[in-house]
């Protein structure tokens, strides 16, 4: 009976919708974004057995190790910079096929070398690649199926590093280009024949509602980007995108308006690429606090009533919760200390005590371009009801200068430099909060920022790494760490975990690099000496514990 | 596009001027965004200042850029002057003594020699407004995928650049599936098509034995270029005739 209840209570967890079981499908782990296990085989009790079992290194290691892994069926296909794709036996860590994406002979691109991940299912593995192509590759072999320029990366200067999110026969991906003068889109592909499906345009054309919102021409050059990756709904059918900030990243002056879609989440019809809804949070935006990163769908009860939620950390270090039905405004928070660009929020969600920064003199703001948080992705749990991310206290002093638009090239319309927050050096936290008030369970500090995602699981634990090597395991009610193990480099990727054959996996990249990790030697010139790899680690209990 | 031209000349020196505003175009070009660090220093890209770099080295590097690097090459993004101003905060900050061997100043490349309407034509063949442009499918200087026949020599008749012969389009079949394709490569066992259904082609790749062409595609260029009126194409023939030209 008792084996009965618990084959139950298993397959009822394989059928969750939010938690990722023996495989982690997608970049989010599922559809929802929760970054999520509901494997416990290792646990709070355990977890100081846990040793390393395999290692992988893909053999480049410029920018870093960034990569989400995704695991399907006891096979691991991992992303590393300049588009090599590996399938790796995730049991003893050897490579079944590797393919290597051609770049235009001395091809550059300003937004790095790096890529978050890949998409798996239909028999393919998909990536978008560093000259704004998606590649789909055959899932057993490695060999190419398809390969489509979205749009030609010499002339639009953007390119793809998300990783690509899977729905319904189609493969959507977002595009970089947020920092130069570039319009941005969202684009789904089938794929079976890698044909476009559809495509949404992230700012308006005239005559379509929302190009109002612009200055003039400024619509045609304006960013909004989608460089990170959506989720997906799938009772409401809407994929749900987040579009980065408007171009130039400082001034403003050229593109007066609230300049829609940018620094919006965006709802989607997952067939027609047709926008449903949208939630702007920072109208106007001159500080190049994207709406960019990733979206966690949430069941959970507000005021006492059950709401179909939505949250959105952004990089302006604040946190909105919609209704994803509907995408009107459920709650904001601070997720930062050191925040002088606002004050609060409206009832309305309406951002309140703006302190834009002025043309031509320098203006002390917090948090720093980096981010309040940065890309890395934060893990919610259902067992303890917590979000659990990570926050940078640091500031910069920005000026901002005019400057005119010249297709695909950087368009910053100003200069940063990263500072120190008044009163006390910056430094960095991974914390565990409630979702909906932002109320505070604990705080795990750190003294370099945490730009690693953030994994939570069934066992009571949460993963994360550090910037000097750090690959640690904190208890999920109380912070305290429990394990810890110095994997050689440090941490900008995403920790996932998985089974094969009833024994659960923790893996993680280890990989120094990224724009935002060269920033932080500006505050710390230390870091500029930190060692870069691109390597997976695996780890697991000792076979006679499990 | 303004064109350098590197010259390198002995006991020239820079005016104290040019090197802070070489200092000011740096702060603008190189530690700008996610790149140099101010001043040189501490940044995504290589710390830059006290390091002895060599001023051959890094005339080079600034003018070409590193391939496969986020460093592009700028010697069509900035003027001589500026190039020159660059290189000396550049020199400056290597600690590199005044006096020694500069550039001579360049002067600038003549503005753009591109006339209006073959301008006006570019912006139409590349423009980014569009989803699907010229570019979508020809390569033209530098921009463009290619796809179809390059365009610059060919018949530059209104009608014939909305027709397009389209003589390289095949009717493939594979399986079940049919369209309209042109053949890139078939080697060692594979075959590789752009498949034109729907813009932007799609680069496909099948095992030889699955693929059979035959002609019969139904396949219209008309179809791809009906958001371009006459006028349009008129002004894109002028640019055509332009690069043809220079």
């Amino acid at each position: 009976m008792k084996y009965i209840t618990l084959l139950l209570a298993m397959s009822a967890m394989a059928q969750s919708p939010h938690a990722t079981t023996a495989n982690w499908p997608h970049y989010g782990g599922q559809y929802s974004s929760w970054r999520y296990s509901a494997l416990d085989h290792v646990n709070n009790s355990n977890v100081k057995k846990l040793a390393p079992v395999w290692g992988f290194s893909t053999g480049d290691i410029a920018g870093g190790l960034q990569a989400t892994p995704i695991v399907v069926d006891g096979v691991m296909y991992l992303s590393s910079s300049n588009n090599h794709i590996f399938a790796i036996n995730a049991v003893t860590g050897e490579q079944l096929w590797r393919y290597t994406h051609q770049l235009p002979k001395g091809f550059t691109t300003f937004y790095g070398p790096w890529n978050r991940g890949v998409a798996v299912g239909n028999g393919s593995v998909f990536v978008g690649t560093l000259d704004n192509r998606v590649v789909a590759v055959d899932q057993k072999t490695g060999k190419e199926q398809w390969n489509v320029l979205v749009e030609d990366a010499n002339q639009c200067g953007c390119n793809i590093t998300g990783a690509p999110l899977l729905v319904k026969g189609k493969v959507i991906v977002g595009v970089t280009g947020g920092d130069s003068a570039h319009r941005g889109y969202v684009t789904a592909f089938d794929v079976k024949t890698g044909r476009e499906a559809w495509k949404f345009w992230t700012i308006p054309a005239p005559g379509e509602k929302g190009n109002e919102t612009w200055l003039g021409d400024s619509w045609k050059l304006g960013g909004g980007s989608s460089w990170m990756t959506g989720s997906y709904d799938p009772e409401l059918n809407l994929v749900y995108w987040s579009i980065g900030n408007p171009s130039a990243d400082f001034y403003g002056d050229s593109r007066k308006g609230a300049n829609l879609y940018t620094d919006c989440v965006v709802a989607l019809d997952a067939d027609t690429g047709k926008l449903k809804w949208f939630h702007q949070q920072i109208p106007h935006d001159v500080l190049d606090y994207d709406t960019a990163y990733e979206n966690i769908l949430l069941d959970l009860p507000v005021e006492g009533k059950m709401r179909k939620l939505l949250l959105n950390v952004n990089k302006g270090g604040i946190v909105f919760v919609v209704d994803r039905v509907t995408g009107q405004f459920v709650s904001g928070y601070k997720l930062v200390k050191h925040i002088n660009w606002m004050t609060g929020f409206s009832k309305d969600g309406e951002i309140l005590g703006r302190n834009d920064p002025k043309e031509g003199v320098p203006t002390f703001v917090c948090p720093a371009i980096g981010g309040g948080r940065s890309w890395n992705q934060a893990a919610y749990s259902p067992v303890t009801k917590q979000l659990y991310t990570t926050a940078i206290e640091w500031c910069q002093d920005v000026v901002v200068g005019k400057e005119e638009p010249q297709e695909g090239k950087t368009f910053f319309g100003g200069t940063f430099e990263a500072r120190h927050p008044k009163g006390e050096p910056a430094y960095s936290h991974l914390d565990a909060i409630d979702p909906v008030t932002g109320k505070k369970l604990w705080e795990y500090r750190s003294k370099y920022p945490l730009l690693a995602s953030v994994l939570a699981t069934a066992g009571n634990l949460v993963f994360s790494g550090d910037p000097e090597g750090n690959f640690f395991a904190l208890d999920a009610k109380t912070g305290a760490k429990l394990w810890s193990f110095q994997t050689g480099s440090g941490h900008r990727g995403s920790s996932i975990t998985y089974s094969v054959n009833g024994r659960q996996y923790v893996a993680t990249p280890s990989g120094w690099g990224s724009a935002v990790a060269g920033l932080v030697s500006q505050l710390w010139p230390e870091v500029a000496e930190f060692r870069s790899a691109s390597m997976v680690w695996v780890f697991a209990l000792p076979e006679a514990a499990k | 596009m303004k064109i350098l031209a590197l010259v390198c000349v002995a006991g020239a020196a820079f005016a104290q001027a040019d090197v802070e505003a070489g200092g000011r175009i740096f702060k603008q070009t190189c530690s700008v965004g996610y790149c140099h660090g101010a001043g040189g220093g501490a940044g995504r890209a290589p710390v830059l200042a006290g390091r002895g770099l060599a001023q051959s080295y890094l005339a080079k590097t600034v003018a070409e850029g590193i391939p496969n690097t986020g460093m592009p090459g700028f010697k069509s993004r900035l003027s001589g002057a500026d190039y020159n101003a660059v290189m000396g905060y550049l020199l400056k900050i290597n600690g590199a003594a005044a006096a020694g061997p500069i550039f001579e100043p360049v002067k600038d490349a003549p503005a753009s020699a591109l006339p209006a309407m073959a301008r006006k034509g570019k912006g139409l063949f590349f423009d980014p407004v569009r989803g699907t442009r010229c570019g979508t499918c020809h390569a033209v200087e530098a921009w463009g995928q290619a796809v179809g026949p390059n365009p610059v020599g060919a018949s530059l008749q209104v009608a014939d650049l909305r027709n397009g012969k389209g003589t390289q389009v095949q009717l493939a079949r594979v399986g079940a599936d049919t369209f309209p394709a042109v053949l890139i490569e078939s080697k060692g066992g594979r075959t590789k098509v752009f498949d034109l259904t729907l813009p932007p082609p799609v680069a496909r790749s099948f095992d030889t034995k699955d693929v059979r062409f035959s002609g019969g595609a139904n396949w219209k260029h008309s179809e791809l270029v009906k958001s371009y009126s006459d006028a349009d194409l008129t002004a894109i023939a002028e640019y055509l005739k332009w690069v043809a030209q220079n």
